[in-house]
This record gives C-alpha cells, structure tokens and sequence, in this order.
C-alpha cells in the first residue's frame, strides 16, 4: 500500500516466510540429490541435479496452487496467501535452475547453439512415446518467468487488474504443460509405478482442492432479493459478531455488512487490491482490514486512510425490527454513508 | 475474489479436470518397452566363438589398421578372426555380416548377419554359417549411436581348405 513502489516492502512476517522457503528448497535438495547418489549411484552429478532442481520446481508448484483454494476452505491457511509471490519467484528460479543445467547436458556439445537445439532436436509431434516434451517445459518456463517479473503492485497498477490477473491466470496453463512435460519425458523411460503415482495424486490434488472451494464458494453467491421497498434483508444485527461481517450476494455481487463500535455500515466485500475477500477479514484500528495482504478501508466511507487511495464502493444500510437491511444500489468508492446505530432508533 | 473470476477459474479447472487425467491416461499408456542389455547378452551368449589358430586367406581392414582373416572349411568350422583394432574409438561395437555393400547414409541392411561383438583388446573370432564370408561385406557397427562404423570388403576368392599360412 505505498506511494512509492520499492522492490519488496520487507517486514519480520515476510522475511520468516522467505526464510522458510529458502531453508525448506535447500533441505529438499541436498536430501534429493543425497538419497538418488546412494540409489542410483551411476547415473552422472548432473543428472542428480537436474532431477533435484526439477522435482524440487514442480512440487513448489504444487504448493502454491494449493495455497489459494486451502486458504477458501480454512482461515487457518491465510499466511501462506500472504507472501506467495515471493514463493512463486523462488520457483520461477528453481525451475531456471532446472531448464539451464539440461539445456548445458543435452543441448551444449553438439554443433547447432543450444537453445536452438532445445527447440529443434526432436520433431516428433506425431508421436506420445517420443514427443519433444522438452518444448513444453519451455512454454511453461516463458509462462513462468512473466508471472514472476510482473509479481509486483507495480505491475498490477501499471498492467490493470483484468490485464494482470488474466497473465496470472496462465499458471493453469503453465501447471498443465509441466504435467505433461514430465509424464512425457522422465515417465517414458522411468517405469517406477511410484514416480507415475505421486504426479497422478500431484495433479488429482490441485484439481480437487480448487473443486471443492469452488463448491463451497458457490453457497455464497445465492443472491438476496429485496423487498417492497427494494432493501435487501441481509441478517440479524446480533447475527454479526463485533468487529466481524456478515456477507451477502446482492446484486450479483458480494456486499460485506461490518459491525463496530456500536454501528453497522455496508460496503463492497471486494478489496481493491487483488479482489480479496474484505468480508472476511475484521475491524483493525476502526478500518476494515482485508485478510489477504492487510490492505484498508474506513467502513464508514470505503477509502482507504491517508496517504492511500484506494477506494471500495459502500451501500446504504438500516436497522429494522433487530433485523439489517441494505439498498443493493452502491454509492461510487469512497461515498460517505451514515452507519446505522445498533442500538438508536429504528428506520420505520 | 469477484464473481467474473470464480467463474473463469471455475472454467478453467473444469476443463482442466477433464483434460489432464485423460492427457495423463494416454501418455502413460503409449510408453513404449525399453530394451534391455540382457537381451543382447544373452544373443551374444548364443554366438559360438571360433577356435584358435584358424588358417585361412587374410586382408587389410581399411582405415582400422586391423587385419581380417577368414579360414577354416572342409570338416573344419569357418571362421572370420579380426585382430584387435587400435584406431577404432568405440566401446560398444558389434560386427556384421552383410551379402550387400550397406548404403553411405542409413543402417544396417535388412538382412545383415550379427557375428559377435568386439574386444578392442583381443579382437574377435567369429563362427560363420554357411554361405557366409566370401563376396559379401563386414560391418562394424555401435549400437550406442546408431551407425555403421566400419566397412570391409570380404574376400572374393572362395575360401580355401587349411593349409595357407595366416597374416
């Protein structure tokens, strides 16, 4: 949330998250490449590497694409969320790591430049025993490397929101030519029925995560009709805990409805940010504080305190027989809106 | 997350759903048989090396600074004996029997004749069948890269009883 864009905004919270990383790849290498020189102890150092850097790559991967859904379907998940781009980057690296010391084994020694070779050698796209699956890891690597030069808030700013995320969104595409990369090359002439099985589980695992918060995320967003008087029954005051929201699907959209310090006021339930869920987070400091990165917004208006200047849109809110309603129609981001008092006197 | 992106999630792990297990499916299930060493061994092992000693006519390997001599016939087994090779730099060479000069670019013809593998250190000594040996062509070919090393022309002279002395 800076006016200034500085190359990462570190604090503790971030440098334990990075710290852990690092460690967590490290560990994973040295006992990688441990374990498969007293396995297979003919095959070269380069070819432990190789593995190392590849195996080490796709099962960050792994993570990451869990990490979203996890954190839809338990709270508890929310910190991974909130430095995941520094683990993406770190498999970016990884990943280079991989495709640079197989690019240097297979492709170095001949007479054609290498990187050509990558892209030339094998040409038979005709056949699955044989493909050059070689080019998928490429494509997956270029869709990688531009997720990772653009994993910064300047980019989201500068790209807009629809541009970036769709580019972010191609880490589907990019998952599903590493799938195949690595069950048309390493699983071809690997016919250990282990490796075969934990890709299988691999991928049944991400589909199934994103499957089952895409269900849970479905109950959400059965919409309120209004009333007479076209508000929007949303709940009970007292079915909102202090601090806390209540949220609603109205008007094809997610509202959140915040109780503090005695009121209620309503506002878009969607952070401005990267579309985070603001009903989901609480009130910190008097500002509704989003669960995904921390970013802020005054319930009361739907901006962001000074200096910042993000805005949500807010929505007319009242009390009536213990009961909230909201007008579905919002106000532009940042329109003041007059909270309702839990416990003044009623609209009629 | 807004409603426009759940749904193109939603889209795009559906699709993903039904495209990566069958994806997954058919690449495990066109892996084809590698071949296994043991195999060729116990080829090899089938191939009766010839005995010592063996006269017959002998000829230049061109280019390997090796000789070739065929020998042996009338009641004696016929033999092909290749004396060790110091300018051949392969390790995985096997050598071929062929009625038919082999082609500058490509393989093996159809119909050669597997004779044996070579020891650079001993050489070979090789059992031919019959019609075998006179007016065809040996052939040392790697196994490992996929191409002919080495042609030799046999001799054209059929091969005479014992009696001639070796190279």
């Amino acid at each position: 949330m800076g006016l200034r864009y500085v190359a990462v905004g570190w604090n503790r919270q971030k440098r334990i998250y990075d710290a852990v990383v690092l460690a967590g790849v490290g560990l994973y290498l040295a006992v990688f490449i441990g374990a498969s020189l007293g396995l297979r102890s003919n095959a070269t150092i380069e070819t432990h590497l190789i593995r190392a850097f590849g195996t080490a790559a796709i099962l960050l991967l792994h993570v990451i694409l869990s990490i979203g859904p996890l954190s839809r379907i338990d709270a508890r998940f929310l910190p991974l969320l909130y430095n995941r781009r520094h683990l993406g980057v770190t498999m970016f690296v990884v990943a280079l790591a991989h495709a640079a010391l197989a690019t240097v084994q297979y492709h170095l020694l001949g007479n054609v430049n290498p990187l050509v070779s990558v892209l030339s050698s094998n040409s038979r796209v005709n056949s699955v025993s044989q493909f050059p699956f070689e080019l998928l890891g490429v494509l997956a690597l270029a869709i990688l490397f531009l997720m990772a030069a653009t994993s910064h808030d300047f980019w989201l700013a500068n790209l807009t929101a629809p541009v970036w995320k769709t580019l972010h969104m191609l880490v589907y595409v990019a998952y599903a030519l590493l799938v195949l990369h690595v069950a048309l090359g390493l699983l071809q002439a690997e016919r250990s029925p282990l490796l075969a099985g934990l890709l299988i589980a691999g991928t049944m695992w991400v589909l199934a995560l994103h499957l089952i918060a895409a269900a849970r995320e479905r109950r959400g967003d059965r919409p309120l009709e209004p009333s007479d008087d076209a508000f929007v029954d949303v709940c009970g005051v007292d079915d909102i805990p202090e601090k806390r929201a209540r949220v609603a699907c109205v008007a094809g959209e997610r509202i959140a409805v915040f109780r503090y310090d005695g009121k209620v006021s309503a506002l878009s339930s969607v952070c401005q940010h990267q579309n985070g869920p603001l009903g989901e987070g609480r009130v910190i400091d008097g500002c509704v504080t989003c669960p995904w990165h921390g970013y802020q917004y005054a319930p009361e208006t739907g901006a962001s305190p000074p200096p910042f200047d993000e805005k949500v849109p807010t929505f007319d809110v009242r009390i009536r027989g213990g009961r909230v309603l909201v007008d579905p129609r919002p106000h532009p981001p940042g329109t003041r809106v007059e909270p309702s008092v839990v416990s003044g006197p009623e609209a009629p | 997350m807004i409603r426009s992106l759940r749904r193109r999630h939603l889209f795009t792990v559906a699709t993903l759903s039904i495209v990566l297990p069958l994806a997954l499916a058919l690449s495990l299930r066109s892996r084809q048989p590698e071949p296994l060493n043991d195999d060729l061994s116990q080829l090899l092992a089938e191939i009766r090396t010839a005995p010592a000693d063996a006269p017959g006519e002998t000829a230049a390997w061109p280019g390997l600074g090796s000789t070739l001599r065929i020998g042996g016939g009338a009641g004696e087994p016929r033999v092909v004996e290749l004396s060790p090779p110091p300018r051949l730099r392969r390790p995985d060479v096997l050598l071929y029997w062929s009625a038919t000069r082999p082609p500058d670019r490509g393989g093996l013809p159809e119909r050669a004749l597997l004779l044996g593998r070579l020891d650079h250190e001993a050489g070979g000594r090789y059992e031919l069948p019959e019609g075998v040996g006179g007016g065809g062509f040996f052939i040392l070919y790697s196994l490992g890269h996929g191409e002919i090393v080495s042609v030799a022309e046999s001799p054209a002279e059929p091969l005479a009883p014992s009696g001639g002395s070796g190279g």
